[in-house]
């Protein structure tokens, strides 16, 4: 599959963001990237589709939307 | 589409057989299901009524009502999505959705952590070694998939982290390839199916 390269622009606090979540995820930050616009794309989907996205709180079962508008 | 060269075992022959593994589920595949797998599982399943099995039964194949063609349409053109499909002799022999964003480890070790996480996977009924059913043509589908769903987890950078949720029926098998059965949740799948993971080292041992 042919790749395209291209520079991305980021402040001090989310390149930090980035390393962080690099590390945490045990991903380089083109992986991290990547799996961060296929979830975008799949949320995004989704929500047009009429979905909508919760956390619930694993204990108490209360749900919390997140509007993504 | 890209195309790899794999090896199956032709059951009657006992020998390697060359088959075709797809980086894809296109059309071809979505119609040899809907017309050459179908057909077959409908035998299958008039023999098993015909020998007393019900939809209840343990015998009763627990992926009979899977809608291949409605599992890739609800992901078509979503990049977190992708398919795979072995082909032999022109007939595809098995399919396997792959989930590669929503899903996280949750093994000690690799709590947390991205995993390549298997949606669906299901080989063509004339290949099952069931009760009731005749003898299979070919073996080693379902390895041949799992061992590209650890190779696309190392080259996306997972380190070889796959993890599942197994149909009761399928259990034997994952455990027989290196994964580790974490039990069932009630919040999940009505607490009907165990989830699986593997680890990097155990999927190094199963390549």
């Amino acid at each position: 599959m042919s790749k395209k390269t291209m520079t991305l622009n980021l402040t001090e606090a989310e390149m930090s963001a980035l390393e962080a979540l690099c590390a945490k995820k045990d991903l380089s930050k083109t992986g991290l990237m990547r799996q961060a616009l296929r979830l975008y794309q799949m949320i995004d989907t989704r929500v047009e589709r009429g979905g909508k996205l919760y956390f619930e709180d694993d204990q108490t079962r209360e749900k919390s939307e997140i509007m993504m508008l | 589409m890209t195309s790899y060269s794999v090896f199956i075992i032709d059951v009657s022959s006992r020998q390697p057989v060359e088959a075709e593994l797809l980086d894809t589920i296109g059309e071809r595949q979505l119609l040899d299901w809907q017309f050459q797998w179908r057909r077959t599982l409908e035998g299958y399943l008039r023999r098993l009524a015909d020998n007393g099995v019900t939809r209840q039964g343990l015998d009763w194949p627990q992926s009979w009502h899977w809608d291949w063609r409605a599992k890739i349409d609800e992901v078509r053109g979503l990049l977190g999505h992708t398919g795979y499909s072995v082909v032999c002799r022109d007939v595809t022999q098995g399919m396997m959705r792959l989930d590669l964003a929503s899903r996280m480890a949750r093994l000690d070790d690799q709590m947390g952590k991205p995993l390549v996480y298997v949606d669906y996977l299901e080989i063509a009924p004339w290949n099952w070694n069931e009760p009731y059913a005749d003898p299979p043509l070919y073996r080693g589908i379902g390895q041949v998939l799992i061992r590209t769903a650890i190779q696309r987890s190392f080259d996306e950078g997972f380190h070889g982290r796959v993890g599942l949720h197994s149909l009761p029926q399928a259990v034997t098998f994952y455990e027989r390839c290196g994964f580790i059965n974490l039990g069932t949740n009630p919040n999940e799948y009505r607490g009907l199916l165990p989830y699986f993971e593997i680890t990097t080292e155990r999927a190094r041992t199963f390549l």
